[in-house]
């Protein structure tokens, strides 16, 4: 019921997002825009701009990098809805400085064309200028551009297209205003997540979240920059470029992402396979800016889609929600293109809203690992707490407690004197109890100690000479409280004396670069001569106490290993 | 009086010893200790012991499997055990007692003495555990008509018809079995509330009948207590 709740306001939340996206009602169905015909020729005349000239022996293609000045001319045939715009303008966008003509009459210039002694200042790459009426109707058009480009790392081009001036200004702006809007949530989830990484440093997947907002934000800035920004033309590229590894980057950080989040297993080799996918494509369609971008995107989805398919497979509630999301972007990203919108390019909105999407659902994957996370915690908190309520329960339960009291009269009724040393051996052992009863962690001291009390009682109940030896023992260590001890009943209880009716437990230290560990040995016959009889799980409850407490020390940072030796039983702790 | 003590505390185990030795002074014919199960159980395999002293809880191992193989066991069982709350269950068992540590001489000679004289206070025995082909089965006691003495084993005759053989003497029986058991011959107890009537045959020859036709002679020193206690 809570998923299917869930499922609903991720899927709203996805429509409120489509419905803030949704296009204005086209009013540019009367644009008219440049076609496939056009023509270059180095050198200048004035005449070039005229609208009939004949350029039928002129080049289309033509490398006039640096060589000076060149025209450039593009020709479209207008429908009979060019004469419905009412105060019609030209929006020019070309990779160099110019002086434009429209059917041969001056309309504007960009930049400064090189000319010798002067060099070239770079024209802005895209300018709307205002067209006469009377040049607007249905029929042959002609735009000559008077150019120098010196700077063509993009590749000589330019485009026009004529519509209502003012229309033709605001509605690109229109639409970028909710692509900022879009960019701004994430410039401030981008923030909020790095603050949130910050307070917890070792959750690399909030950082990376952060870093795919950022550079998710940063995209949509640098797309939707020159609708704003009227950038000199040699900036095209440069920003071209600039995305082009703003989706490199996504590409890579959003499946690694899912790999964190979702703990998948094979992570450094999908994440090799993806850098030499990604590297390939990348050379492979180096220059060709969106095309190349659209099949990093295609890899990304990919790549995120086997991470999630794997988790889905698991039965990962929150993959389900993932697998959903992703499905619905892709769905996006590529239907939506099939629908014609003029003047803009559908791809760069479809993707926007692709992301979105998938931001969203990362979004909920995150929420979802929180409240795990704050689960465990909690959990955390109650198994502190029942292992604290253990350590105290050790020495009061029946078995401990009763026998003890039995043997203590018996030992007061029998032999006063030494009935006294026995209370105070006890007396000993509540005492370092009771010290570190609410600690996390103890001293090793204070260990020795409370295990050295508890095989004095012992002694004096099961009449057994019990000896301790420390080998290499730091003072200065600190280890979960009573776990040497828990160790030390179990070898009371499990291990019969040698001839000499003395049992010995020798507990050695040793420190690697890698660990540290400690080794506790019983040196007695073990109770069970055949160690195959003896039952896998001997220490029982008391090795499930060291182990609760290691885990609450170390997380998974530990081993523990219990078995039959030689010399009788062997329990090493081994701390990383 | 040969009797076995299984205590893994040693201190305990020689104050036990002591105890007994107190207790039974003369009648004691041996005591044997040990201090794991594997070991009792030997001792119990060798020879024929009448008392036992056990420790539920042996080296960290829960002592209930050890309670119900015991308690099929010809001898009467008193358990030391320091898990006063076991105590109930011990007894539906079928124990002889069930002593909690810490414990003193007093406790112990009340325990010992269940043995002779049954106790007013019913154990609360709910099950006899037999040795059938070598398994152990728990036989509910509320499912037995009658017992019959024979030397030094019973035989179970239940409600369904069945007849189980039990290990322990009918005086043995006869001191755990709940008040509704009356003792009517030297070879016979029943479970008095399945019974009838008494049917007085020529000659001083009295006969138990029960609810579905049995008919069991009864003891003629029995007789008058009988009917005095069950048909007055």
């Amino acid at each position: 019921m809570k998923m299917k709740n869930n499922l609903l306001i991720f899927l709203s939340l996805i429509l409120f997002c489509l419905s803030a996206c949704e296009e204005p009602e086209s009013r540019q169905s009367d644009r008219q825009t440049s076609g496939n015909e056009y023509a270059i020729k180095l050198g200048d005349n004035p005449g070039w701009s005229d609208k009939n000239l004949d350029v039928s022996k002129w080049d289309r293609y033509e490398n006039v990098k640096g060589k000076g000045v060149f025209w450039f001319r593009l020709g479209s045939v207008f429908s009979d809805k060019a004469s419905l715009i009412k105060d019609p303008g030209i929006m020019i966008g070309a990779a160099g400085s110019y002086q434009a003509f429209w059917d041969g009459v001056f309309i504007g210039e960009t930049g400064r064309l090189k000319t010798e002694g002067q060099s070239e200042i770079p024209g802005k790459y895209i300018q709307y200028y205002p067209l006469p009426d009377s040049l607007t109707k249905e029929g042959y058009h002609v735009l000559a551009l008077r150019m120098t480009s010196d700077d063509m790392n993009i590749g000589l081009h330019a485009f026009f297209e004529v519509g209502e001036y003012q229309e033709m200004i605001r509605e690109p702006l229109e639409l970028s205003l909710y692509m900022f809007l879009l960019a701004g949530a994430f410039l401030i989830s981008s923030i909020f997540f790095l603050f949130v990484f910050l307070n917890a440093r070792k959750e690399y997947s909030i950082l990376i979240f952060s870093l795919i907002c950022l550079i998710f934000c940063a995209v949509l800035l640098m797309e939707y920059l020159k609708w704003y920004y009227t950038y000199p033309y040699p900036f095209q590229h440069t920003r071209l470029v600039i995305i082009g590894w703003l989706h490199i980057a996504l590409s890579i950080l959003v499946p690694l992402y899912f790999m964190v989040q979702f703990k998948f297993p094979w992570k450094k080799y999908l994440l090799l396979v993806m850098a030499v996918s990604i590297a390939c494509v990348g050379l492979k369609f180096d220059g060709s800016y969106d095309f190349g971008a659209l099949v990093q995107n295609i890899l990304m989805w990919g790549f995120s889609t086997i991470v999630v398919a794997y988790s889905c497979q698991k039965r990962d509630k929150s993959a389900y929600i993932v697998m959903t999301g992703l499905m619905l972007s892709v769905a996006i990203i590529y239907i939506m293109p099939n629908f014609y919108i003029p003047w803009i390019n559908v791809f760069d909105v479809s993707i926007f809203i692709g992301y979105a999407i998938m931001i969203l659902s990362m979004l909920y994957v995150m929420s979802v690992k929180r409240k795990e996370e704050r689960l465990a915690y909690e959990a955390s908190l109650v198994l502190s707490e029942r292992l604290k309520n253990e350590l105290l329960k050790k020495n009061i339960k029946p078995h401990f407690i009763m026998n003890t009291l039995t043997s203590l009269i018996d030992w007061v009724e029998e032999s006063p004197k030494e009935g006294v040393q026995f209370i105070n051996a006890l007396a000993d052992e509540f005492e370092v109890l009771n010290q570190v009863a609410d600690a996390k962690q103890i001293s090793i001291e204070q260990e020795i100690k409370l295990c050295q009390s508890h095989i004095k009682v012992m002694g004096y109940r099961k009449e057994i000479t019990y000896q301790w030896e420390s080998v290499g023992i730091d003072p200065q260590d600190v280890i979960p409280p009573a776990i040497i001890h828990t160790a030390v009943e179990n070898g009371v209880t499990h291990s019969l004396p040698d001839e000499s009716g003395v049992i010995t437990f020798r507990l050695t230290f040793e420190r690697t670069k890698k660990y540290k560990q400690y080794t506790l040995q019983t040196i007695a016959k073990n109770r069970s001569a055949n160690l195959a009889e003896l039952p896998k799980d001997i220490e029982g409850t008391g090795l499930k106490y060291i182990k609760s407490r290691l885990k609450e020390s170390y997380q998974d940072n530990w081993e523990i290993y219990s078995e039959a030796n030689d010399l009788g039983w062997e329990t090493r702790i081994r701390i990383y | 009086m040969k009797i076995l003590i299984i205590e893994d505390e040693a201190r305990i185990a020689r104050r036990i010893e002591r105890m007994i030795r107190s207790i039974f002074g003369d009648e004691i014919t041996s005591i044997e200790m040990c201090d794991a199960l594997d070991k009792g159980q030997e001792i119990i395999a060798k020879n024929e012991i009448d008392l036992l002293f056990l420790d539920l809880n042996l080296n960290g191992q829960d002592g209930f499997e050890i309670l119900e193989s015991v308690v099929a066991e010809p001898f009467h069982t008193i358990i030391i055990s320091a898990y006063k709350d076991k105590a109930i269950t011990a007894f539906e068992y079928g124990v002889l007692d069930f002593v909690s540590k810490p414990f003193d001489e007093a406790r112990l000679t009340k325990a010992c003495q269940r043995i002779s004289n049954k106790n007013a206070t019913e154990t609360g025995m709910k099950f006899l555990a037999i040795k059938k082909k070598g398994k152990r089965t728990l036989i509910n006691i509320s499912d037995i008509k009658y017992i019959k003495g024979a030397g030094i084993y019973t035989e179970l005759f239940l409600k369904n018809g069945q007849k189980e053989i039990h290990n322990k003497t009918l005086e043995n029986l006869s001191v755990l079995l709940p008040n509704s058991f009356e003792r009517i011959h030297k070879s016979y107890l029943v479970e008095m509330t399945t019974a009838t009537q008494i049917i007085v045959e020529p000659g001083s020859k009295y006969t138990l009948e029960l609810e579905e036709g049995d008919r069991l002679p009864i003891g003629r020193t029995k007789y008058r207590t009988l009917q005095e206690k069950w048909f007055s």
